[in-house]
This record gives C-alpha cells, sequence and structure tokens, in this order.
C-alpha cells in the first residue's frame, strides 16, 4: 500500500461557547490498493438544522461511491469526452444516494416540533406531513411516495459541502462541491489547488450538494502521471479562514509531523490539536482529510523544510514591504503638514516626528535587503537540492544542503547571513519509481439511480473504514447554499 | 514524533490575524467646503483612536483603512490598506470640484480584488467582508448608474456591509440607496454634532459587526451563493435603530446655522454599549 489515509474532525470553538453541534464530517476508506478520504460541512443557519446528518451521509456515500470508481476505471480515459462523461455519471450517483439517504432519514426520523419551527413558513405544509405529530396519518410507504414524488425542500435542511478524493494505482481524482480546500503536495516539493475553484463561493456563501444544480456546480481533477501526488489534503472553511495564505504551510507542517512515527499515533496527536486551531483561528468546526505517501514524503522532507523556512522569511520580506510602505505615506503625509504649518513650535515638533520615522524607515530597509538575501540563499539551496534529486534516487538525501536563516530584527545592526550548511539526518525511504500500471480497460462504473430503499451502507469488504464524526460533538456551521426559494424558479 | 506543526502554530506566522477592511469613500466636491468636511476631518481623526481600541481588544483580527475622496475625478489618500498606526497624524482633506461618484464607483470595485487591495502578498491573513462608508453631500456628476452596475458585480461589494451618511438636504437619497441597497444604513444628517457622532459610531459598529458575520455568527443570515447583495442581519438592524436615536438627539442645529461644532463625548461609546446591552448580536 502506498497511500495512507486520515480524517479528523473538531467541533469549532464557537460552538462549544454557544453548545450547539458539530455539522463537520470527514472520513477515509483504505484498501490494499486504493485510498480515499473526505470532508464534509454541513450549513450552519438555522434553517439547515440536520446538516450533520447530510454532511455524514455525503461523507460515507462519496468515500464509498469513489472508492468503487477507481477501482473499476482505468486511467487513461479514451478521450476528454469518455473522462467528463464517468466522472459526471460518478457525480450523479453521489448526489442520487445522497437524495435517497435523506429521504430514507426522514422517515425514519419525523421532524420534531422544534425542528419544524426553524422551518421558513413558505415551506410548512411540506414538512408537516413529515412530522412527528402526523406520524399515525400516513405510512411509511405513503410518506416515500410523496417525498419521491413531490419535489420538496427537504434535502435542503441537511446541505453540505463536500471535497472527495481517491488514489488507486496510475492515477488519483479529486472532486469538490462548495467551499473548503483540496491541496496536492507534489514530488519537487510544490504544493497546489487543482480542482477548479467556485467564484460562487464567498466569504459566508457557497454551493451545496442540495442545490438543484449540485451536478453542475461540482469540480474535478485528475492526478497522473509524473503529477501523482506525494499527497493530497482537504479541509472544511474553518481550516481555510484560520490560516488563509498560510494554507500550504500548514498542510506541509501537517505532512512533515506524520515521518518518524507510527502513523495513526501522529492522527491522534494531530487530531488533538484541532480544537486549538479552532480557537485561535476561525472558531469554525474544523475537519482535514488526507492521503499520504510515506516513502515519497521521506525523499522530500528536506526539501520541504527548507520551502517553509523560505516562506517564512518571504512573509517577512512581504512584512517589511508593507511597514516601508507605511512609513513613506506617513512621512509624506508629516511633510506637507509641517510644510504648511506657520508655528516654528510646531514645526520642530514635526520635524523630530520626521526624523524618527525616517531612521526606522532606514532599518526597514536595511532589514528589507537582508531578507532578500536571505530569500535568495534560500532559492539557491532548494534548486540544488532539485539537481541533487534529479542526479540521485529519491531515497538519497545525505547531500542535500540545510539552512538556517538570519533572524531578521527591528534593528539590523552587525545581522550576518549565516548559512548553514549540516548535512540532514538520512531519511529512511523506499525506490518509488516502480513503472505505473496502465490498462485500457474502460468498462463503466455502476451507477445506481434506483431510488427504493436504498441504505447507505458500506459495501467493500476487508476494508479500513473510519468515520471521524465520532470524535465530534455536533454543532453549527457558518456555511450556507442556494436560497430555498431557488428552487421555485 | 516530530513537531514541526506546533513549532508553526507557535510562530508568529502561525495563524495570522485577519484583516477587518474599512473604506470610507469621501465626497469632496465644493459644496462640501467649510463646516462639513471639517466635521469629516474631525470624525475621523477622532476616530482612530476608538478603531485603536477595538483593534487591540479583538485577539484574531486587525483593522486596516482605505480612504477614498472624490471630486473631479478620485484619488486613495491611502496608497493601500492601512494599519491604525499609518494615521497618528490627519492631514485635512480640503474640497472643491465636482461629484464624480461614478468614477469613486469604479476605482473602488478595481481595488475590491486581489490585484487591489484585497490581498496582502503570500503568507498573509485573509479578509472579513469589508464594510464601506460613503459620505457625500450632493449629486452625481458623472454617469454613475453604469459604474454602480459594475461594482454591483463585485464579490467583495456584494458581501460588504454598506453604509451611506447623506449629509444635509441637499444629498441625493436615492443615489446613496441605490448604492447601499439595504436602505436601512441610509443616514441623513443635518448638522455638524450629528455628522462627527455618526461618522465614529457608525465605523465602529460596523467593523464589529463586520468581524462577527462574516465568520461564525450563529444569528447571521445566509447568502445564497447566487443571489446579488440581499445583506440583512438582526446587528446591522439594531445598528441602524441606535443610529436613529442618536440622531434624533441631535436634530436641531442645521449647517445653515453658526453653530460651532459641538464636541464629541463619551455618549458615542455608551451609545453603542446600551445596544450591546439589549442584544448578543452586537458583540
Amino acid at each position: 500500500m502506498r497511500y495512507e489515509g486520515f480524517a479528523v474532525s473538531e467541533r469549532g470553538y464557537q460552538h462549544i461557547l454557544n453548545n450547539t453541534i458539530c455539522q463537520d464530517s470527514s472520513q477515509y476508506i483504505q484498501t490494499k490498493d486504493c485510498t480515499v478520504a473526505c470532508v464534509a460541512d454541513g450549513h450552519g443557519s438555522k434553517q439547515y438544522f440536520r446538516s450533520n446528518r447530510g454532511s455524514q451521509f455525503a461523507s460515507e456515500i462519496a468515500c464509498r461511491k469513489v472508492l468503487e470508481f477507481i477501482r473499476t476505471v482505468s486511467f487513461p480515459f479514451e478521450n476528454a469526452e469518455s473522462e467528463n462523461k464517468s466522472v459526471m455519471q460518478l457525480i450523479h450517483s453521489i448526489i442520487t444516494e445522497w437524495h435517497i439517504a435523506v429521504r430514507n432519514d426522514v422517515i425514519k426520523n419525523p421532524f420534531t416540533r422544534e425542528e419544524l419551527d426553524k422551518v421558513p413558513e413558505k415551506y410548512f405544509s411540506e414538512f408537516d406531513i413529515f412530522s412527528e405529530e402526523k406520524s399515525g396519518s400516513y405510512t411509511d410507504e405513503e410518506r416515500r411516495k410523496i417525498i419521491q414524488d413531490k419535489n420538496t425542500h427537504i434535502p435542503k435542511t441537511y446541505g453540505t459541502t463536500l471535497i472527495v478524493f481517491g488514489v488507486h494505482e496510475n492515477y488519483a481524482i479529486g472532486l469538490h462541491i462548495g467551499d473548503g480546500k483540496c491541496v496536492a503536495l507534489y514530488k519537487d516539493g510544490s504544493m497546489d489547488e487543482p480542482v477548479p475553484w467556485d467564484e460562487n463561493c464567498h466569504l459566508n456563501r457557497c454551493t451545496s450538494i442540495c442545490d438543484s444544480n449540485a451536478s453542475e456546480e461540482f469540480r474535478y481533477y485528475i492526478w497522473h502521471g509524473e503529477r501523482l501526488p506525494v499527497a493530497v489534503f482537504a479541509g472544511t472553511d474553518g481550516i481555510d479562514d484560520t490560516f488563509a495564505n498560510m494554507l500550504h504551510t500548514f498542510y506541509r507542517n501537517v505532512a512533515l509531523d506524520f515521518l518518524h512515527n507510527d502513523f495513526r499515533d501522529s492522527v491522534d496527536i494531530f487530531q488533538k490539536k484541532l480544537a486549538d486551531i479552532s480557537k485561535a483561528g476561525s472558531h469554525d468546526d474544523v475537519s482535514v482529510a488526507g492521503i499520504i505517501n510515506i516513502s515519497e514524503l521521506y525523499g522530500i522532507e528536506t526539501k520541504l523544510k527548507n520551502i517553509t523556512k523560505l516562506e517564512s522569511v518571504e512573509k517577512q520580506q512581504n512584512q517589511l514591504i508593507e511597514k516601508i510602505n507605511e512609513l513613506n505615506f506617513k512621512l509624506d503625509k508629516l511633510r506637507r503638514i509641517s510644510s504648511n504649518e506657520n508655528t516654528s513650535e510646531k514645526t520642530d515638533a514635526y520635524e523630530v516626528k520626521i526624523k524618527t520615522l525616517e531612521k526606522e524607515l532606514e532599518s526597514c530597509k536595511e532589514n528589507l535587503s537582508l531578507a532578500e538575501k536571505n530569500i535568495s540563499n534560500l532559492k539557491k539551496i532548494i534548486n540544488e537540492d532539485e539537481e541533487t534529486l534529479k542526479e540521485s534516487p529519491v531515497n538519497d538525501t545525505e547531500d542535500i544542503k540545510d539552512i538556517e536563516v538570519t533572524e531578521i530584527t527591528e534593528n539590523t545592526e552587525s545581522a550576518e547571513i549565516i548559512e548553514n550548511t549540516e548535512s540532514t539526518e538520512s531519511a529512511e525511504t523506499t525506490d518509488s519509481t516502480e513503472s505505473a500500471k496502465i490498462t485500457d480497460s474502460t468498462e463503466s462504473v455502476e451507477i445506481t439511480d434506483s431510488t427504493e430503499n436504498a441504505e447507505t451502507t458500506d459495501s467493500t469488504e476487508s476494508v479500513e473504514t473510519t468515520d471521524s464524526t465520532e470524535n465530534s460533538e455536533n454543532s453549527e456551521t457558518d456555511v450556507t447554499a442556494e436560497e430555498w426559494e431557488d428552487d421555485d424558479n | 514524533m516530530s513537531d514541526n506543526l506546533s513549532s508553526f502554530l507557535g510562530s508568529a506566522e502561525g495563524i495570522p490575524k485577519r484583516v477587518m477592511p474599512i473604506f470610507f469613500m469621501i465626497d469632496t466636491s465644493g459644496s462640501m467646503e467649510g463646516k462639513k468636511i471639517g466635521a469629516v476631518n474631525s470624525a475621523i481623526e477622532e476616530l482612530i483612536p476608538d478603531l485603536r481600541h477595538l483593534s487591540e481588544s479583538q485577539a484574531d483580527s486587525e483593522i486596516r483603512i482605505g480612504i477614498m475622496k472624490f471630486s473631479t475625478g478620485c484619488e486613495w489618500i491611502t496608497p493601500s490598506l492601512m494599519s491604525l498606526d499609518s494615521f497618528d497624524d490627519w492631514e485635512p482633506l480640503e474640497a472643491e470640484g465636482l461629484t464624480d461618484f461614478g468614477a469613486a464607483l469604479l476605482e473602488l470595485n478595481d481595488k475590491l480584488s486581489k490585484n487591489g487591495f484585497m490581498d496582502r502578498g503570500a503568507a498573509s491573513s485573509g479578509f472579513y467582508a469589508p464594510v464601506i462608508i460613503l459620505l457625500s453631500d450632493g449629486d452625481p456628476t458623472d454617469d454613475y448608474m453604469s459604474a454602480l452596475k459594475v461594482i454591483q458585480a463585485n464579490k467583495w461589494y456584494q458581501s460588504a456591509l454598506k453604509i451611506a451618511i447623506a449629509i444635509g438636504e441637499d444629498a441625493n437619497r436615492d443615489v446613496l440607496k441605490k448604492a447601499i441597497k439595504n436602505v436601512e444604513l441610509l443616514f441623513t444628517v443635518n448638522n455638524i454634532g450629528s455628522l462627527r457622532k455618526i461618522i465614529r459610531f457608525i465605523a465602529v459598529t460596523s467593523s464589529q459587526i463586520a468581524s462577527t458575520s462574516a465568520s461564525v455568527d450563529d444569528e447571521s443570515e445566509e447568502q445564497p451563493a447566487n443571489v446579488n447583495d440581499v445583506r440583512s442581519t438582526a446587528a446591522e438592524h439594531q445598528m441602524a435603530e441606535a443610529a436613529k436615536i442618536m440622531l434624533e438627539e441631535e436634530s436641531d442645529s442645521m449647517f445653515v446655522g453658526n453653530e460651532e461644532p459641538k464636541p464629541v463625548t463619551d455618549e458615542m461609546t455608551s451609545s453603542n454599549n446600551n445596544a450591546d446591552d439589549d442584544d448578543d448580536d452586537w458583540e
């Protein structure tokens, strides 16, 4: 097995304070030859009152469907059209089965009075039939027929986002609806978010699996060949909002922490950090799922550490540029104010201020110059590292240089750039250059469109499946979806 | 286990503070000359310590300000979103020229983007939904309608908490209403004291609202992905109500009179606190 999987969720800090439930879910499935993982973030507004279950159904169904897909559908596809057709069938099957799971849940668990109070008045009659109070008035079959035949707004109450990805032999696939981010890490140490972003997701607005046009709102990406990732991570927006532009650095550090220790122990330690992450960051529910090729990760450990150092110095550079711009803004302003001032007393006071700011500006410029040198130095080291990787097998890391970056302070007197080329500890890796097996088999995956009595049970034999929601209490998030009214149009 | 993540989380760059952007769009046309622009200058100068206090009290967010003046054409006073420290000395705005509101909207649209003010470079923090405060005392003198259509398609503008202050009876309230959509957040002020108070009150309170409703706020109304600009929260309603009460108390003296500007006291803050007591949403 090349890829290890994990999935963790934790109730958000704000929801702990409010004593509200967690609507995030996450799950992974790991078999002998496949690994699939996903996160889902149930919507938070009050009328999405069953979104915790919606996200759980989405996680279970998506993991299972993607596992079926990657086991049965071989890469490469005949052409782009056939690829799109196959993936769209997969997407449709996930959406269809999610709706079936929602219907079954409504039949099994009628709406309580408390839940009905959250339903917008104009949709109340659609929900009332499925209330506890009316449970004696209809049989389960009658209810099932009503909910199947009528285009109700009931699924909206289960609305959720979804990111699911899986890897098998020579390709990996990622599907995404709504917000959250899916980040891939590659053999050259680079990271990206290849699943196209949905411009309809902005701040607390996003698309949802409960939308009437959900199949059009799903995006996907297929990795293959040399760009088959070393790791893929997905996080709900509670993670994105916490780390913003530091998201890649966060995932890089998560990946590095999975080295040098038992994988499952590392997952447990990571899980325990999630509560603090939510508290210090977004306060929202947080979920992360990932698949990692540990042996390949060993081979780029030093490079990843150097890239993290580079990013840290780039951040310092960024802050210094910002500070210099602000100082220039203040100085220009003060010079203008001073020149218009008539009293010498005030002019003198402005001159003192100007001199102080000029000194500060000079110091910042020196620091900036130092940061730029450090960046150049680190880039050189990282490029040398790349050359070494090209020339040597992945497991040969003993000549890769590490670097210690000069600490940049406000006062830069006698600051020096220190280049520490100490060799890093040798990393134990395996050769990952085994040739990818490509088959021509294009047998299509079986898509279940049956809307009758489908249960969302996991049928995959002897697989390791973990639903991380058992660790999280239920709470409320702030994600939103297509307005209920839209279905009326 | 190596502990790269703990080191990262413990470092200064680990979990960056999110930026709460406040944009001021200030009409500096000729009609603003005199007491009106004087009151705006005083209000912004007095507002900075309040915002600094608020910013320092919030562990996970940082207020940054962008100020644009518009008259004949428009110009950013701030070259980017600036920290509050940049406003230690306020250079008074002067008023002259026309009211090119359309040009100002297009310029704002330009900066409400990743290529503009809404990206602070690699490895930096994210943003809350911005607060946009429009101040005007007249009629647009350019084609503002086409500019409005452009900016209304801007996602940051759609999600922003938009507030307009109509200064005096000559201000075109219909234009300002179109620009902000939520008519509850259009305030008309007819005297200097009101203008100074409302600017301070609105800036402080709106930044509190925006920094909660765009993150995790269980009471915030959901915003569907495919509907433009329908933002309205209970907190915004509360702010509007509190502001109206404050304005009623200041309703007598007009700009045309000879009254001296009234000093802004702690009343503003206490009014805000009273509102807090009424509803938890204000937190």
